[in-house]
Parts: C-alpha cells; sequence; structure tokens
C-alpha cells in the first residue's frame, strides 16, 4: 500500500495555536532585522499582543470543547493539551513582561531574545499536543533549543556561559537516554503510537524502555537524583530566563509524563509506582534541606523548585485522575507564586545587581509593596492558607490518602516543616534587619503588572479554587477511565 | 556467507568503540570512532537498510566527524590529560545495566521471531527501500519533518545570538 496524504482531509484548525505563533515569532525576528530602528521595547508588546490574543483562541477552544488528531494521530488537541499550551502561554506572558527592563539594560540581541522566548514557547505548545514518541521526542528537543541559547545570553558574563554548557551537556545527554529507550519500547512492542501502546502487554524490554524515559523526563523536570545541573543553570542564567525555566518546561513535560503514565501505561502502574514515590521522596527532603544552607535567592529557589516537583510527583504517583487534577492546579499555583517570587528578585538585581539572600536585609523599608508581595509568594509557595499553594498541597495529599500512600504524604508534610523555616529565614531578612542602603527602590510598569498579576493568581487560587478545580477536572477527562480503579 | 559478514561487521564494530573510549591520544579516538561508523553502515546494507547505510556513511562519517576533527585540531590537546578516576564505579554500573538488558531481550518476543522474515517482508515491497522512506516522510511524517525545519531555524538565529560579535552601543 503506498502512504498517501490528503491535505483536504486534514481539519488545520486544530493546530492553529501553533501556526499563529510560528507566524508571529517569524513576524518578530523579520522585523528585528528588516527595521533596526524599530524600537525592541515594542517587539516585546507586539510578542505580548500576540501571545495574548493565541490564549483566548485556546481559551475559546476550551469553551468550545474542540478536539481531535492530526498526522495519523501524531498530533493531538484535546482540554489537557489546551490545558497546558494555555499554562505555557500565560507564563510566557510574564516572562516577557519581566525580560523588557533586565534586557533593555544588556543592550545587545534584543530581537532575537524575544525571538526564542517565543520559538521556546511554540516548541513546548507542540510538547503538550505529543501524541506518539516521536513527535514527544522532537518537541523536547524543540523547545530545550531556544533555552540552550538564552541560558547563555549574557555573554559578557562568565558564569551565563558555565551554566549554557552544563545545560547543553546534560540536555542532550538526556535526549540520548530518551531515545535510547524509544528504541527499546519500539523494539519490544513494535510501535511508537500512544494509542496503540494502550493495548500491548507489559514485556520487560518495555519495562526497561519506559524507565530510560522516566530518566530522561526525570532530569528535564529536575527530580533528584537527576537535578544536578538545576542550581548552576539557574544562577548562572539571566533571571527573566530562569523564571521561565522553572515553570513553563516543566509544566510542558508533565503534560507528556502524564500523557504517557496515567493513559499510555497506567496498565503498568505496578512497575512504575515505587519509582514515582523513590523520585518524590527524594526530591522533597533533598531540595529542601539544602535549601537551607543556600546563600544566594536564586539558588533558594532552585532548590525550593526541586521540592516543590518532588510535591508534584505525589500526585503521579497516586497515578488516579484525581491526582492529575491535582497536579495541574498544583501547577498553576506553583506558576504565580514562583514568577511573582523571581519578579520581585528581578526588580532588586535590576537596581543592584545582586541576588544574595543579605542584599534583600531590611526590604520593607526601602519598598513595602515588594516586601509584602515576597512574603505573599514565599507563605503560597511553603503553602500557608488562604494561598494557593496551600489548596493545592492539601488536594495533592488527599490524592495521595485514597491510594492509601500514607507514608508519602507523612514525608511530605514533615518537608512543609523543614520548607516553612528557609522561608522564613528570607521573610525575617526582610522584615527585622536593618538595610544597608535605605534608598526606594523604583518599581517600572511591566514588572509591576507581573507582581500584581502573580499576587491576584495567588490569592484567587487560595479564596475560590472552586473554578480553577473545575478547570483542571474537566482538562483531565481522558483520565476518567482511573477513577474506577 | 551472510552470517561471516555479520560477525566481522559487528565483531569490528564492538572493537573499535572499545577503542575509541580506550585510548589515550583525542585522534586516535576519533579514527576509532570512524571505523565503528563505518562497520555500523555495514550491518545497515546486511538489512537491506542501503539508503540508512548511506546516510550513516555521508552525515557520520562525512559531516561529524570532520566536525570532530576540527575542533580537536583547533583546540589542541594534550594527550597526557589526567582523567577522573571512575572506572570501576563505572564499570560496574555499565555491567548492571547490560546484564538487565540481555535479559530483557532474552525475554522479549525479539528472540523468538525470526529475523529473516522480518527482512523478507521489507524487501518484498513493490517499490524501493529509499523510495518507501521518502513517501512516509512527506505523507506520514510530514508533521515532524515539518517541524525539524522551524527547529533548524531557531538553531540559525541561535548559532548568532552565541557568535556574532556584539554590536558597539
Amino acid at each position: 500500500m503506498a502512504p498517501a496524504l490528503n491535505l483536504a482531509d486534514i481539519d488545520l484548525s486544530l493546530m492553529a495555536p501553533e501556526l499563529w505563533m510560528t507566524l508571529l515569532s517569524c513576524i518578530v525576528i523579520s522585523i528585528d532585522f528588516l527595521f533596526p530602528k524599530f524600537g525592541k521595547d515594542k517587539l516585546a508588546y507586539l510578542s505580548l499582543a500576540g501571545t495574548s490574543l493565541i490564549c483566548l483562541q485556546l481559551i475559546g477552544f476550551f469553551a468550545s470543547g474542540k478536539s481531535g488528531t492530526l498526522f495519523s494521530g501524531m498530533f493531538v488537541l484535546d482540554p489537557l493539551a489546551i490545558f497546558f499550551k494555555i499554562f505555557v502561554l500565560i507564563a510566557t506572558l510574564l516572562i516577557v513582561l519581566s525580560s523588557i527592563d533586565y534586557i533593555n539594560k544588556a543592550k545587545y540581541f534584543r530581537g532575537e531574545y524575544y525571538f526564542l522566548i517565543l520559538f521556546s514557547a511554540l516548541g513546548m505548545m507542540f510538547m503538550s499536543s505529543a501524541n506518539d514518541f516521536l513527535s514527544l521526542y522532537l518537541s523536547l528537543e524543540f523547545s530545550t533549543f531556544g533555552f540552550y541559547v538564552l541560558v547563555t545570553y549574557l555573554r559578557n558574563d562568565l558564569r551565563s556561559s558555565e551554566a549554557g554548557i552544563k545545560f547543553f551537556i546534560l540536555g542532550v545527554l538526556t535526549s540520548s537516554i530518551i531515545i535510547y529507550g524509544i528504541s527499546l519500547v519500539y523494539g519490544a512492542t513494535g510501535t511508537i503510537r500512544f494509542s496503540e501502546l494502550m493495548n500491548i502487554t507489559p514485556s520487560l524490554g518495555a519495562i526497561i524502555g519506559l524507565l530510560f524515559i522516566f530518566i530522561g523526563l526525570g532530569y528535564k523536570i529536575g527530580a533528584v537524583p537527576f537535578h544536578a545541573w538545576i542550581p548552576d543553570v539557574y544562577e548562572g542564567a539571566p533571571t527573566p530566563v530562569t523564571s521561565f525555566l522553572s515553570i513553563a518546561p516543566k509544566g510542558a513535560a508533565f503534560a507528556i509524563t502524564l500523557r504517557v503514565i496515567l493513559s499510555t501505561f497506567s496498565g503498568m502502574r505496578s512497575d512504575w509506582v515505587w519509582f514515582m514515590v523513590g523520585l518524590a521522596v527524594l526530591s522533597m527532603t533533598y531540595g529542601n534541606i539544602v535549601a537551607i544552607a543556600q546563600k544566594n535567592m536564586k539558588r533558594l529557589l532552585a532548590y525550593s523548585g526541586i521540592a516543590q516537583i518532588g510535591n508534584i510527583l505525589v500526585g503521579l504517583a497516586a497515578g488516579t485522575k484525581m491526582g492529575g487534577d491535582a497536579i495541574l492546579f498544583y501547577l498553576l499555583a506553583y506558576l504565580f507564586a514562583n514568577v511573582g517570587a523571581f519578579a520581585v528578585v528581578i526588580i532588586f538585581s535590576n537596581l543592584t545587581d545582586k541576588d544574595d539572600i543579605d542584599d534583600l536585609a531590611g526590604l520593607n523599608r526601602r519598598s513595602p509593596f515588594l516586601a509584602f508581595s515576597l512574603l505573599v509568594f514565599l507563605l503560597s509557595l511553603a503553602g500557608v492558607p488562604p494561598l494557593g499553594g496551600f489548596i493545592a498541597k492539601l488536594y495533592i495529599f488527599a490524592a495521595a490518602i485514597n491510594q492509601n500512600l500514607i507514608f508519602l504524604v507523612i514525608v511530605g508534610l514533615l518537608n512543609i516543616v523543614i520548607s516553612m523555616y528557609y522561608y522564613l529565614v528570607v521573610v525575617k531578612k526582610i522584615y527585622i534587619a536593618e538595610p544597608t542602603d535605605s534608598s526606594k527602590i523604583p518599581i517600572s510598569l511591566p514588572l509591576r503588572a507581573v507582581v500584581y498579576i502573580s499576587l491576584i493568581g495567588v490569592f484567587a487560587l487560595g479564596v475560590f479554587p472552586k473554578t480553577f478545580m473545575d478547570w483542571s477536572m474537566a482538562a483531565t477527562e481522558i483520565f476518567s477511565n482511573l477513577a474506577l480503579k | 556467507m551472510i552470517q561471516s559478514f555479520f560477525f566481522y561487521f559487528a565483531g569490528a564494530t564492538i572493537i573499535s568503540s572499545i577503542l575509541t573510549v580506550g585510548l589515550r591520544s583525542p585522534v586516535y579516538c576519533t579514527l576509532a570512532l570512524l571505523s565503528t561508523l563505518l562497520h555500523v553502515a555495514g550491518l545497515f546494507i546486511l538489512l537491506h537498510a542501503e539508503f540508512v547505510a548511506a546516510i550513516q556513511i555521508i552525515v557520520y562519517a562525512g559531516a561529524v566527524l570532520v566536525l570532530y576533527l576540527f575542533v580537536l585540531m583547533l583546540l589542541n590537546l594534550k594527550t597526557t590529560e589526567t582523567f577522573l578516576k571512575q572506572t570501576w564505579i563505572a564499570l560496574f554500573f555499565g555491567v548492571v545495566i547490560f546484564v538487565e538488558i540481555l535479559i530483557g531481550l532474552f525475554k522479549s518476543s525479539i528472540m523468538t521471531t525470526n529475523p529473516l522474515e522480518a527482512t523478507e517482508a521489507v524487501t518484498a515491497a513493490p517499490i524501493g527501500n529509499t523510495e518507501t522512506i521518502g513517501l512516509s516522510l512527506f505523507t506520514e511524517y510530514l508533521l515532524p519533518f515539518e517541524v525539524v525545519g522551524i527547529i533548524l531555524l531557531g538553531a540559525a538565529v541561535g548559532a548568532m545570538v552565541l557568535a556574532k560579535k556584539i554590536p558597539a552601543g
């Protein structure tokens, strides 16, 4: 049978958001080199406008329940994919806003910077829709490609170059591990389609292959023991890029992980559950304990991020639809709290070029608004009511208790206590310690917007969790068959 | 006949890949790698995958290895570089993973199906091997193919950001 492709049968509107995003990034890079006099700030606002329109279109897709597959099942649009695309785009919007001041200071390759941000976002949108191992691998490469360059963006800064090299080498190693795992799965089962893999009987070859793929994905989400790159890369990268790196690729990687684990390989739960439990316990404990010793704010947030990933993995270990819902909700809460905390660090380091915790001393005297915002974000990360992080942690532990993973919940609760300690050390610094320099801190409009949006997000998730829970429950509809087990 | 060819190519691949990691001088390592890649291409020909074999030689032996040699010559590496002492740990984990994969292979269905039947099914295609790859690349796998095109655009911009001289002012 000769393969045939009839473009007339294909409903390309299913991938309209990706097509618009490709167009938008091409427009940005074209304007940048065709009209060098065109203000680079305007390129940022153009990216913002385009991204918001695509985001609105996706919300429209979600409301109208649009779904389907394209290209013989390689690309899927379903509520889960739409959720993660909106997630990635919200992160992109906030990051472009927080980049404007920072990139204006750097003065070079500003147009290319915004192009690369949009380019990575495009890769992550494809990642949310990946429906077989080939498109999974390609989109994973796609999204990390932009980040390799973005991390190395500060070319005069040795730490940035070092971070870029480390990130690149580990990223390439990870990709080779993933593709080796894919080849093992293909050898054992004869297919790489998720829809066909659902019905296979688990064999040892497939399980080993799956293990390799999990290890690769573990690197991407930065779970212990695959976390070694995180602190150095986070510290060396430009702070807005760190902020982007800490949230958007993690979300997209969880889109893939959820699809692979809960839908495709849910029948092999007894084989992978111990792996997830181990990763969760190690990530939570290691991240929180090492965070205590950190002197640099970016490194502190890096280790606290590792611990947060551990919390999310608790939901994955539960392996139910409720676990999936909880992961989506948790990611939303983490998005706003984390991007908000990084925005405060960006505002502070734009003025002082420093990001050590000691430099934040007496922040309350210099800018009560910033001090209060940082307090709210850190408390949300720690999980204090009535903020988003509290409901998220509650939701994820409830999902674990339903599956009798009591041990995991106990470890999680102990870790909340540990994390409280280092978050409160920072709070003590900003409220009680005396500032060395008591000049006021100016906040530019775009960064003020980021902080306000994040504050609203954190409070809205905590005070009106019902709306967002309904949203995440609707998004994980494809896992509803799991609830029966 | 075919079997003796297989054992030659497979054996030479293994020996030269051991030399790739075992030799001291970086240039010799690269040449051993070249021999590995050429012998793997021979294995592909035995499998009737002549297109993959050609790609293997053109891309890896032709492009990638020349790039490696360039880097080695530009960096002017010393052959007396000392290495981290990880041999025993690496050996331990390597053996464990190797045994695990062997067990997986022998337990899976690959061993019970006759490999000759599989190759016959491929050669029985009405049109040639290369044509089949081309056709499925532009029909069934059109999306990944186009996505790779966008990745190349990003790579070009990225290379420029990393390598171009920073404009003054």
